[in-house]
């Protein structure tokens, strides 16, 4: 199995599909990063720099904006990336329709997420830095 | 033969033109007040269903209609046969009102009213009479052969993980994106997990005004979560969606819309519990609570339900059957009494998207046929209304 999975070439982070002990070498197409970090099964390692405030992106979409400079190799979750949407507790700060990717007026990559998991199978680069 | 000609499945052919794939009597009380009354009567005759519920009065106008339209849309599901409303007798929910929309239907009906017959005993003794008769003449229908065209297929995740979005529901989506293909129906619910992902639906609408509807939706849903002055991240993505490494509503979102395909073009948008008219894909405005979402879309008209999971969750239906699949291989072990396929093979590379989807194609025509799926087995019959305002 391969130990990483990335959707869309356009995201800035990978899916572990094992358990991935610091000073792992992961590779696929135009990227190799080292973690950093344990990063459980499931969880997302970046694959690229991440600076404070910038999105953070899977699936080919922004899932959230990042809280923290992330570097690559390092996990990122809910201690590093914060969602905008239905933020409440931030009233004002992301108004309803927004958020960043939410709407028609940004043209859809239909391509990039209905490709998703044929890109995945695609991306099998990281098996050969096993 | 083409595929068209060949896709089909052994289900009641319903007087309204629908199709069931399950022949139930339903026993549906119009209150909570009745709600015990209708599982003893249940209890004893076979292949009837109880519908207990907590609602029926001191509800708001909002919310009485939605109790209303949800009881009155199972009485005329395509997966019941029969119908016996049991009232208390001063309810708000009119059980004569239930009675017409299942007679219009097509379906033989009768009524009791607790208050009526003189109490408990007396009206499950009657209610079971009537059951008992209504239970035998249901055992002799047979079924017939009815075009794929006649499903309606609800679309639904829970417990989701990481393989969900990257397995599980891709998987789904094809099966999804095949049946509307041949003329069939799909309905996504979960108006919260379309969030963050909004953007793809709409632009795949057939219609402006369904992305104008999707669109308008989604936004309610987060002013609600807006207006409580709460963050949505306490419940979206739920505690244990974030220990399974979904980190933000907008990634579960992503992962989750993936169930209704990548090809099938959004028709419409419809209320919660109302009925799925166009063939393609339909937005239900339903809560993400799992049952709830369940309830309204069966509601909907959908006579199979096919849930993803990576957690596992039991979650079944009174009339509908719900098959379970999981993308996740711990889970497919551990919780394989709930589960009815297991696609883990995606993940680990041992079988195709493709392949898993020609094998959940063939279940969902299977189950649709009346092969009872791992929920209708242990009995899970889990049924919730949507409500929305307090209790008065």
């Amino acid at each position: 199995m391969k130990p990483v999975l990335v959707i869309s070439e356009r995201d800035n982070v990978a899916t572990a599909l094992v358990g991935l002990e610091p000073g792992r070498l992961i590779a696929g197409a135009g990227w190799r990063v080292t973690t950093v970090e344990p990063v459980p099964p499931g969880h997302k390692v970046a694959i690229r720099s991440i600076a404070s405030g910038e999105p953070v992106v899977k699936y080919g979409s922004p899932i959230g904006t990042a809280t923290a400079d992330i570097l690559p190799g390092s996990h990122v979750h809910t201690h590093n990336v914060s969602s905008t949407r239905g933020r409440g507790d931030l009233a004002g700060l992301h108004p309803i329709g927004s958020a960043p990717g939410a709407r028609l007026a940004e043209p859809p990559d239909d391509k990039v997420v209905l490709d998703a998991v044929v890109n995945a199978s695609l991306d099998r680069a990281g098996d050969r830095h096993e | 033969m083409s595929e068209a000609e060949r896709a089909g499945f052994w289900g009641f052919l319903r007087p309204d033109g629908r199709a069931g794939a399950r022949n139930h009597l339903l026993v549906v009380p119009t209150v909570v007040c009745a709600s015990v009354v209708c599982e003893r009567i249940a209890a004893v005759v076979p292949n009837a269903v109880a519908l207990p519920h907590q609602a029926g009065c001191g509800q708001l106008g909002p919310d009485m209609h939605t109790t209303h339209e949800t009881l009155a849309a199972y009485c005329e599901h395509p997966n019941v046969g029969a119908v016996l409303v049991v009232a208390l007798g001063c309810e708000q929910v009119i059980g004569q009102r239930l009675l017409e929309r299942a007679r219009q239907a097509g379906k033989p009906a009768e009524m009791l009213s607790i208050q009526s017959e003189g109490g408990t005993l007396r009206t499950i003794a009657r209610g079971t009479h009537l059951a008992a008769q209504f239970a035998s003449r249901l055992a002799a229908e047979p079924r017939s052969w009815c075009d794929v065209s006649h499903l309606v297929l609800s679309l639904k995740c829970g417990g989701s993980d990481y393989t969900s979005g990257l397995a599980s529901n891709p998987v789904l989506g094809r099966v999804a994106d095949r049946l509307v293909a041949l003329g069939g129906s799909t309905v996504l619910g979960e108006v919260a997990e379309i969030m963050g992902a909004e953007h793809l639906l709409a632009a795949r609408a057939s219609r402006p005004e369904a992305a104008a509807q999707l669109i308008r939706i989604v936004d309610r849903v987060e002013a609600e979560a807006m207006a409580l002055g709460l963050d949505i991240r306490g419940t979206q993505p739920s505690p244990g969606n974030i220990r399974g490494g979904l980190t933000t509503i907008e990634e579960k979102s992503l992962g989750a819309t993936h169930k209704g395909g990548e090809r099938s073009a959004l028709e419409d948008v419809v209320p919660y519990a109302g009925r799925i008219e166009r063939p393609g894909l339909t937005v239900m405005d339903t809560p993400g609570l799992d049952v709830e979402s369940v309830t309204g879309m069966v509601g909907g008209g959908a006579q199979v339900v096919v849930f993803t999971t990576g957690l596992g969750t039991p979650t079944g239906n009174p009339v509908a059957p719900v098959i379970k699949i999981t993308a996740n291989a711990r889970t497919a072990r551990l919780m394989s009494d709930n589960l009815d396929l297991d696609v883990s093979g995606v993940v680990d590379d041992s079988e195709t998207l493709d392949a898993a989807a020609d094998r959940l194609f063939a279940q969902v025509l299977d189950v649709a046929s009346g092969t009872l799926t791992a929920a209708e087995v242990l009995g899970h019959r889990e049924f919730a209304i949507y409500r929305r305002n307090p209790t008065i």
